[in-house]
């Protein structure tokens, strides 16, 4: 469960300036992507077939869009992690609309976008 | 499930993560160092201290051409989709361009999380085809003796492009130099320029 990422404290900038999530979510979806990738769980390949079916099967003016790639993350997971039998769909639906309340009341703020 | 449209995708991924946890598979810990990593110590830096010091030492250089995987582990980076990496070396008669035509294949150690560009549909598909005109785009005119090699990262493969040292930087540090390298010129989009004269 080892994340071999010590790279010291290197100063780096941010991907030369630019943000490297645009949302949280995007962070929390790659990092729980690649930690679990890093634990052993699967290998990279078998997420990355999911993946370029993902953005295979959408239209290429939707591909343009960089916040709908972590979209397309997300789902290339889901769909892996159901065809490993590893998620189930009702639970699934069922843990998001506790989550969906949690943020409603995490949000003080009155953002209503992810972006 | 349509992930492309859904309005809750915030809430979808936190499910996730806690379903993933709650099954032993994930920590929360984990997500947040590599989170962490992306945001604070992966970035285009570290494939710039790569470049610089081949730059500087013609011995690194040979064995950065030659085992790239082994020379930048050297260097302390290792993982993380630089498990089989291949440098390639611009010179006047070669230019080199990296693209990855199904999805986004990228050397995360070395040059963080891909731009938003590397990920288009366009860049993928046209930088093969008129890669010349592709790069024109980025600014990147080469004379028409110049080739170039379009190298598709989407097998296990990854590749880091050496840029050309810019003339006038002899006397310049290492730590100089690194200013010097710009994330698109390790990509092969971008060619790096004298600095100029005070």
């Amino acid at each position: 469960m080892t994340v071999t990422l010590d790279l010291s404290a290197l100063d780096v900038p941010r991907s030369n300036g630019e943000l490297v999530f645009d949302a949280p979510w995007q962070g929390r979806i790659f990092g729980l992507v690649v930690s679990l990738c890093e634990s052993g769980l699967f290998a990279w390949d078998e997420f990355k077939a999911h993946l370029i079916r993902e953005i295979g099967t959408a239209d290429e003016e939707v591909n343009c869009d960089p916040a709908v790639y972590y979209r397309q993350f997300a789902a290339a997971f889901a769909a892996m992690m159901t065809e490993r039998g590893q998620l189930d769909a009702f639970e699934f639906d069922a843990r998001t609309l506790i989550e969906q309340e949690n943020l409603a009341h995490d949000d003080h703020e009155g953002h209503d976008h992810e972006h | 499930m349509d992930w492309l449209s859904m309005k809750d995708v915030a809430a979808r991924i936190n499910a996730l993560e806690s379903l993933m946890v709650e099954k032993g598979l994930a920590e929360h810990a984990a997500v947040d160092a590599v989170v962490a990593s992306f945001e604070n110590d992966m970035g285009p830096l570290n494939g710039a201290r790569v470049v610089v010091r081949a730059w500087t030492d013609p011995a690194y250089q040979a064995w950065l051409l030659s085992d790239a995987t082994a020379a930048i582990a050297d260097m302390g980076f290792t993982g993380l989709q630089t498990e089989h990496l291949v440098a390639v070396e611009n010179t006047d008669d070669v230019h080199n361009v990296v693209v990855c035509t199904l999805c986004s294949c990228y050397p995360w150690t070395l040059l963080g999380i891909p731009p938003a560009w590397f990920k288009y549909p366009q860049y993928r598909a046209r930088v093969v085809k008129e890669p010349r005109s592709v790069l024109g785009e980025f600014g990147v005119v080469l004379g028409p003796d110049v080739q170039i090699k379009v190298w598709d990262s989407s097998a296990e493969i990854r590749y880091l492009v050496i840029p050309q040292r810019p003339a006038g930087t002899d006397g310049m540090s290492a730590e100089e130099l690194i200013t010097l390298v710009t994330r698109n010129s390790m990509v092969g989009t971008d060619l790096l320029t004298s600095p100029q004269a005070a």
